[in-house]
């Protein structure tokens, strides 16, 4: 069955690519959404002063 | 009445679809929007937090953002042909216009390039099916139309917070990632985010000055922006000091001018104009009303190469 790929998604924050399934004609039989960046925040986190948590974490995200 | 490219970009999407206008045909329309003749920026997104676009929506000293993309003269303008968190267009549409690279352009960065692979991929701008983003910029950032590199943000300057010690991800500056053959070609508006106005008078100067970068400092940063340490400007220097050994000090209303150093204010080792142009500008040519320090937030020192793991601990209290 056909497939639409959307890579990447705008107006968004983020990376995100969407796949759609099709049956060929006119419906979408099954969508899978993948996400394209890893960063690892609580991997950064350990070890270190845990006042940093908040001025660290708020960087996830900008909006 | 000013009309939002939003507000005009979503009547356009619900009429196309009343009037059976395809989705190339919306990439028309935004061209069409965009200034004719403008400098056209290709601004790509790693491993960001978007804030530095965010940063960007706000700008009001230099230009406002509907002037900087839309309304101003065409000298005073970007074409932004992409920018994935602001433009319609989405997927090849976006990464692969016909045009993209046929003329000279400049590259804006925001967030860190991951190394090994993998961990930001991006579908595509080369016509691969998808590609990393360390692929992207090298592709983009090494093309023979490329006339400049902006390196937007503490992230796509030096690492930022996503190469911060711990990160498995191996996440770089632009700096690194294309090295130093290409390091003339690159300028950096480091900041966690960066005041708009660092970004939009960069860009006004390189309009203005052929796409020559202004004068750099060590750090690649424009020295109009990032003129000195805090202290030399700041007004708080030599008085006082809010101390963690009286803890009644702290948040203290009476204590609004005390120098913030013993609580863990890193101004001492950062340079940036906050004293003085300050924050959240209310109008064109009109300094902010605030800044961390004048708010009674230590510095964190975020446009250093630094930053994060050499600002930390980031508050004093013991």
């Amino acid at each position: 069955m056909p497939k639409i790929t959307l890579d990447p998604i705008t107006r968004i924050e983020g990376h995100l690519a969407v796949e759609l399934q099709t049956n060929g004609t006119n419906a979408v039989t099954g969508a899978l959404s993948q996400g394209k960046m890893f960063r690892g925040f609580e991997l950064i986190l350990k070890n270190r002063n845990p006042r940093d948590a908040v001025i660290l974490t708020q960087r996830i995200c900008g909006v | 009445m000013i009309i939002s490219r939003r507000q005009f970009l979503k009547y356009c999407t619900v009429a196309a679809g009343a009037i059976g206008l395809t989705a190339t045909d919306l990439l028309k329309l935004e061209n069409a929007l965009a200034v004719n003749g403008a400098l056209p920026v290709i601004w790509i997104n790693g491993q960001s937090c978007t804030g530095c676009t965010v940063s960007l929506a706000n700008t009001v000293y230099y230009a406002t953002i509907q002037d900087l993309l839309l309304f101003g003269a065409p000298a005073d303008s970007i074409n932004l042909k992409v920018s994935e968190t602001l433009m319609a267009s989405m997927s090849t549409q976006a990464t692969q216009q016909a045009d993209l690279t046929s003329s000279a352009f400049v590259l804006a960065v925001e967030g860190a390039i991951p190394t090994p692979d993998g961990y930001c991929t991006v579908g595509s701008y080369t016509g691969a099916a998808t590609e990393n983003m360390s692929d992207v910029v090298t592709y983009l950032g090494t093309h023979a139309n490329c006339a400049a590199i902006l390196a937007i943000g503490t992230c796509a300057s030096y690492g930022g917070i996503p190469g911060a010690a711990g990160n498995v991800t191996g996440a770089k500056g632009v700096l690194e990632c294309l090295g130093p053959a290409y390091k003339k070609k690159i300028a950096c508006i480091p900041g966690c985010p960066p005041n708009p106005n660092w970004i939009v008078g960069s860009i006004a100067y390189m309009l203005a000055n052929n796409y020559k970068f202004p004068q750099l400092d060590n750090l690649r940063r424009p020295n109009a922006f990032y003129p000195g340490r805090l202290c030399n400007s700041c007004s708080r220097f030599g008085n006082n000091f809010i101390d963690y050994k009286k803890p009644d000090d702290i948040g203290n209303p009476a204590l609004t001018d005390y120098c913030l150093k013993k609580v863990g204010c890193k101004g001492s080792k950062t340079k940036s104009d906050c004293p003085t142009k300050q924050w959240h500008s209310p109008g064109a040519s009109v300094d902010g009303v605030n800044w961390c320090v004048g708010a009674g937030a230590p510095c964190q020192g975020c446009t250093q190469n630094s930053f994060p793991d050499k600002m930390s601990p980031f508050h004093y209290i013991r």
